[in-house]
């Protein structure tokens, strides 16, 4: 186990696990909520097939902590600094090239909603909340939630749930494919856990690496540059299969 | 031009383009030069309406011959890969996206099997007609491999990132009704009915193009 501000690491078999560890609420104390280059240490290992986010105890995180957020933004110049870093970390979290699920129970507000909303897949507890309550505080998401969030289930749902603050329920966000799977809430570590197992045993990393990458450029290229480029990851796997067959 | 591994034909103004290697009409490598003169010399001079894309027998495709289409790309490497694809990919990709920018709807009849490279066929049509018990998935991860022309790029934008994940990376296959819970296919017909009640959903659309006034 490492630990890093709020954060603390545990490898699991291949998988990695990340816990946001500030319990009861774990409260990320700041924009910053991890060092990047701690956690590209973390992720160094090639062997690691994907990562699981989750929070320590009963809640994913119940967001920033205002107290302090409010302390940090009397100085413009940090504040920015501090959001930049966070967006920064958010990008990476949503651009890995491993699996990266969001084991989501209690509650899931806020800067916490916009960790899970990284992850490519998300998996709740049925007694899961979420909201983005910034507007309540006169602020908004800042680290990418009001892109993410429009994104992925349209501008109109997103603009209901940000305006208006409110809380959805676990049956609420699957029926809004805000997650994508819901499991009762004393079986999610194991779901979650068994999820990526099942999904990335007797898968070699560099096949998982690559179509996690190609499918990254689906969302950011353009469409035929994506094909392109989906051609030469598949042509660079052709040829090291070639090359394992001969060893 | 006469083709040997694909059947063409235009009927009531509707384009046929029939995978023809039964039983299971695996796409070989004689397949992708074909599909490469039928989108060439062929298809823009034709005059057609509407298009399906089905396989002859009972299945759609078993997709490509994978220890064919790796000895394929080892003797047609190019010296400066990455910078430079092997010419025969790129050509199918082309291909592939002449049937996706078609001025007419496109449609892939699917029944029996649908894996690989003929489930990317069936993306870059414009809707997908499957049968009851078809059997769909890219199985590319259990060779070391992934989906090659189009796939990993097609599944996302049509059933979000968490589904396009789970089905390429594990590579397992998946039911008729899994594809039309998720989006992949948009009806699903009786075996034997596919081609009939596809061609009746072509002809529809053709005919809602022409103006009620018009005699």
């Amino acid at each position: 186990m490492k630990q890093h501000k709020v954060i603390a690491w545990e490898r699991n078999g291949d998988i990695g696990v990340l816990s946001i560890d500030n319990p009861p609420g774990n409260l990320l104390e700041e924009p910053e909520f991890m060092d990047r280059k701690w956690l590209e240490e973390c992720l160094e290992d090639k062997s690691l097939k994907a990562m699981l986010i989750k929070g320590t105890g009963r809640h994913f995180s119940a967001g920033a902590d205002m107290k302090l957020l409010k302390k940090l933004a009397q100085d413009e110049s940090v504040m920015m600094k501090e959001m930049a870093a966070g967006k920064d970390l958010i990008r990476f979290i949503e651009q890995m090239d491993i699996p990266v699920v969001a084991s989501v129970s209690g509650v899931c507000f806020g800067a916490g909603l916009e960790i899970a909303l990284a992850c490519p897949i998300r998996i709740c507890s049925d007694n899961a909340l979420f909201a983005f309550p910034e507007t309540n505080y006169g602020i908004m998401p800042g680290l990418g939630g009001t892109v993410m969030l429009s994104k992925l289930i349209g501008p109109g749902k997103a603009a209901e749930i940000i305006l208006s603050g409110d809380i959805l329920n676990a049956q609420q966000a699957l029926k809004l494919r805000l997650v994508d799977y819901c499991v009762p809430a004393n079986e999610i570590s194991d779901f979650s856990l068994g999820y990526l197992e099942k999904l990335t045993s007797g898968r070699n990393t560099e096949v998982i690496r690559s179509v996690m990458r190609s499918l990254h450029n689906a969302q950011t290229l353009p469409f035929e540059k994506a094909l392109e480029e989906e051609t030469k990851l598949f042509c660079t796997l052709a040829v090291k299969s070639m090359q394992n067959e001969e060893e | 031009m006469l083709l040997k591994t694909i059947d063409w034909k235009i009927e009531n103004d509707i384009g046929h383009l029939v995978l023809c290697q039964p039983p299971a009409n695996t796409m070989s490598r004689h397949f992708f030069e074909e599909m490469s003169i039928l989108t060439r010399d062929i298809l823009p001079r034709a005059d057609f309406k509407a298009l399906i894309i089905y396989g002859k027998g009972r299945h759609f495709s078993s997709g490509a011959d994978h220890y064919d289409l790796r000895n394929r790309i080892m003797e047609n490497m190019p010296a400066d890969f990455p910078h430079e694809l092997p010419g025969f990919l790129k050509e199918t990709t082309r291909s592939f996206l002449f049937i996706e920018n078609l001025p007419v709807p496109t449609f892939a009849a699917i029944r029996g099997t649908c894996f690989g490279s003929a489930l990317e066929l069936a993306l870059h049509c414009r809707f997908r007609i499957c049968a009851e018990g078809t059997v769909l998935g890219f199985p590319e991860s259990s060779f070391g491999l992934m989906p090659g022309c189009g796939g990993s790029v097609k599944l996302p934008a049509i059933t979000g990132l968490a589904k396009a994940i789970e089905l390429i990376v594990s590579g397992r296959n998946f039911s008729a009704a899994e594809a039309y819970e998720w989006g992949i296919v948009h009806k699903i017909v009786h075996r034997r009915s596919l081609l009939e009640e596809t061609v009746d959903l072509a002809k529809t659309m053709i005919h809602k193009h022409v103006p009620e006034w018009n005699p």
